[in-house]
């Protein structure tokens, strides 16, 4: 006989659940239990796997004294703010809106076309970017802004922040449209109806109607993009390395632990900014869990209480 | 119940692969050469490889087939074959690629890389030293009392030697001939450029004065006058020693904090920019934006490794001629010093072969390896490799080996005499350049002033380099 959710048992709902707290276990808590006592060592390429020490505290206490932590903190904190609301969420939802207005084979071809910067190879995609910023007579920005009387340069060195935001942007965009889209068509075409009958404009039903009713997709693509987000690097490492004070800090992290130019890779010291990211992660998915009220949108469905 | 064994077993599988992690026990990924003990095979890779630089590792297919030969007139049965792998992969990545390898036991009997890598690999135990003293070196076999003397240097590390090295090579300021002509300038009067860098009468000054004038006369556009690599680079550190600038302090053996040099360094990076012969915003320029520009002749000074040569003959410029196009319109001088009277430099950044040890390879073929290395150290075998990708020679036969003495370009740099320097063989060198490169883009960029971005760079190196590794000047 089928149970109801109030009827499981404590051992029915942790068998239930085994196989997913096997794959947590194992790819994030483990993982993360690593960094963590790493994060609390010397360890690195002149120290080998077989010469290192317990070093304490001393990783996060030079991350305290870095002269450039504010540098690396602020950048990421900009960038991951910038990028979510105009893009991965704003333009997102912007065209999940447009194309489910439109509706039809125009609308699906519209979102398609979004699709194309996900579905290009980095290296290629973020070439495209670099050539089309490039220094005349190369770059086909300034072909256009020549005429207006705008010195050639290359813009992407010129503007590193706009570059970064816009082509990871252009990416990121993709995702939230997808969910946001099928959200949207989700929503029983019956409160539209009553909607517009009852005189509600095209912005009205979306701040009234659709806008409430994706908020557990809105919860999702947020949280999950601040995360993607906070710990992406690799579109800037390709575009310009974090030049320009461009070294967001999971990129910061990356190149103390896993790639500057020499070799010395400090693994010790990028677990714990690794560690750091991963407190910073955490704390953003608790104050969107607190701000999209998470508990009312899991709690029992008022309807079958009665 | 059941739970409990769940759990238990989370807790076990957690607990080991810690455990293993942490303590570098990597037995379980251990797969051995084993077999037939009469059957050898050596491996060797090379890192950040264009195809042209593939006789780093196909040198020791020809040289196993002479080592077999000797092998057998020994009455030896051991045969040895060759695994060799010419890895196109970034210097970081290969780097990687060997780290995890050697915990692993599975690092390749002869690795070919950068120089600077034996002070880390030393210090964690994964290479083997190779000799004492450079006698002792060149006594272990001819092959090895041929190769120049100054590239043992490079190899050296707490006073051993830790590897031999492969190739070698020398950034030059190279210039338009066409341009100058255009300038007014005759072929003889060229020379006279070169012979000034060379007795230091022609220095940056004098190279930022010709620049600005031909920009000022249309010879070439505003932001063309001097082109120096577009990203960061071994290269810049030559105008860091230009200026005065030291990188490691030979009586320590601490890197320097010199805060004056970089200053005077950073400021010719900015000035560049404001002269008008270099454009703003050029760091990150894509590189096939720079090989295209400087190889057709469309910068009056640009400065670069000799290396480029080759793929700008049989690729960038192949349009245009190739290789005959660049020897008559491309001249070539040491890169000038930064004061009157100053001695012109070039930074030497060798490849070496390092033998890891059998903790790093899995094997006891050390010593195998080493004679394989020496039968690769030929005129004949390092001059294919200096021939099809512009290096320069590493012995000292090999200027006087008629193939690589027919060389034009090659052998001329290899006459333009000067200063030649390498980069120290220390720990925390990696984290010393990230940080002046940085601080040189800020200067660069003028994001930051020239004596603030040295000011920040000293501070840095304070903290990832760390004091007790400096010497402040």
């Amino acid at each position: 006989m089928q149970k109801t959710a109030k009827e499981l048992s404590q051992e029915d709902t942790f068998t239930l659940l085994s196989p997913t707290f096997f794959l947590v276990l194992l790819f994030f808590l483990l993982p993360v239990l690593i960094i963590l006592l790493m994060s609390f060592t010397n360890v690195s390429t002149d120290t080998g796997f077989d010469q290192w020490r317990w070093v304490g505290l001393s990783n996060y206490v030079k991350i305290l004294n870095h002269p450039a932590t504010g540098q690396h903190l602020w950048i990421t904190l900009k960038y991951v703010a910038v990028t979510l609301l105009l893009f991965n969420v704003g333009l997102g939802l912007a065209i999940a809106l447009l194309t489910t207005s439109i509706g039809g084979k125009t609308g699906t071809a519209f979102r398609a076309l979004w699709l194309l910067p996900r579905i290009t190879p980095s290296v290629i995609y973020v070439l495209m970017w670099k050539y089309l910023g490039a220094d005349a007579p190369y770059g086909l920005i300034n072909s256009f802004l020549a005429p207006l009387g705008v010195t050639p340069q290359n813009w992407v060195a010129a503007q590193p922040f706009l570059f970064i935001v816009l082509v990871n942007g252009f990416i990121g965009a993709s995702f939230g449209m997808i969910i946001f889209t099928s959200a949207i068509e989700a929503i029983p075409r019956d409160y539209l109806r009553a909607a517009m009958i009852d005189g509600a404009n095209y912005f009205q039903r979306v701040r009234h109607i659709i806008l409430p009713m994706i908020k557990w997709p809105l919860l999702f693509v947020v949280t999950f993009q601040t995360l993607s987000l906070l710990t992406s690097f690799e579109q800037i490492m390709i575009l310009n390395d974090g030049a320009g004070g461009m070294e967001v800090w999971s990129l910061w992290a990356y190149h103390a632990a896993l790639n500057n130019y020499y070799g010395n890779f400090q693994w010790g010291f990028g677990g714990a900014l690794a560690m750091v990211l991963v407190v910073i992660g955490v704390g953003f998915c608790w104050v969107y869990l607190k701000f999209f009220k998470f508990s009312e949108l899991v709690s029992q469905p008022k309807i079958d209480a009665l | 119940m059941r739970n409990r064994i769940i759990i238990a077993a989370f807790l076990l599988f957690s607990g080991s692969t810690v455990y293993r992690i942490l303590t570098g026990d990597a037995s379980w990924a251990v797969t051995t050469r084993g077999g037939d003990p009469s059957q050898v095979t050596l491996k060797i890779w090379a890192g950040n490889a264009a195809p042209i630089d593939h006789w780093r590792t196909d040198s020791a297919v020809d040289a196993a087939r002479t080592l077999n030969r000797q092998l057998e007139e020994e009455g030896s049965g051991v045969r040895v074959t060759i695994d060799a792998i010419n890895d196109p992969a970034s210097w970081g990545n290969y780097k990687k690629k060997f780290l995890m390898a050697a915990d692993s036991h599975l690092a390749p009997d002869i690795i070919c890389t950068g120089h600077e890598d034996i002070a880390s690999w030393a210090s964690a135990g994964l290479i083997v030293p190779l000799a004492d003293t450079v006698a002792e070196m060149r006594a272990k076999d001819p092959a090895f009392a041929d190769v120049r003397e100054d590239l043992w240097e490079s190899t050296m590390f707490r006073g051993k030697i830790w590897g031999v090295p492969q190739d070698s090579e020398a950034r030059v300021l190279f210039y338009s001939k066409p341009l100058l002509a255009k300038m007014g300038w005759t072929p003889a009067r060229m020379k006279t450029l070169e012979r000034g860098i060379q007795d230091g009468s022609f220095t940056t000054d004098d190279m930022i004065a010709l620049a600005e004038k031909a920009v000022a006369s249309g010879v070439v556009p505003r932001g063309r006058g001097y082109w120096h690599r577009p990203t960061r680079g071994s290269d810049h550190i030559q105008k860091y020693y230009a200026f005065g600038g030291r990188i490691d302090d030979p009586e320590t053996g601490r890197l320097v904090a010199d805060q004056q040099s970089l200053t005077r360094w950073f400021t010719f990076q900015r000035r560049i920019v404001d002269a008008g012969i270099t454009p703003e915003n050029y760091l990150g320029t894509e590189w096939g934006i720079w090989h295209n520009t400087v190889s057709h002749g469309k910068a009056l000074f640009w400065e670069g490794g000799i290396w480029n040569w080759s793929s700008w003959g049989s690729k960038y410029a192949a349009d245009l001629g190739g290789e005959a196009y660049l020897h008559k319109s491309v001249g070539y001088a040491m890169p000038p010093a930064g004061s009157k009277g100053g001695t012109p430099a070039t930074l030497v950044h060798p490849l070496v072969y390092l033998v890891p040890k059998a903790k790093a390879s899995g094997q006891m073929q050390q010593k195998l390896a080493l004679r394989l290395l020496a039968l690769m150290t030929t005129p004949e075998i390092n001059t294919r490799h200096a021939l099809d990708s512009s290096h320069l020679a590493i012995l000292k036969s090999q200027l006087d080996y008629a193939p690589y003495k027919e060389n034009t370009f090659l052998y001329g740099i290899s006459k333009l005499g000067g200063k030649s320097f390498f980069q120290p063989n220390h720990v925390r060198f990696s984290q010393w350049f990230d940080i002046v490169m940085g601080a040189m883009e800020e200067a660069q960029s003028g994001r930051r002033s020239p004596s603030q971005a040295a000011a920040d760079a000293i501070a840095l190196m304070r903290i990832d380099v760390g004091e007790d590794n400096l010497v402040f000047r």
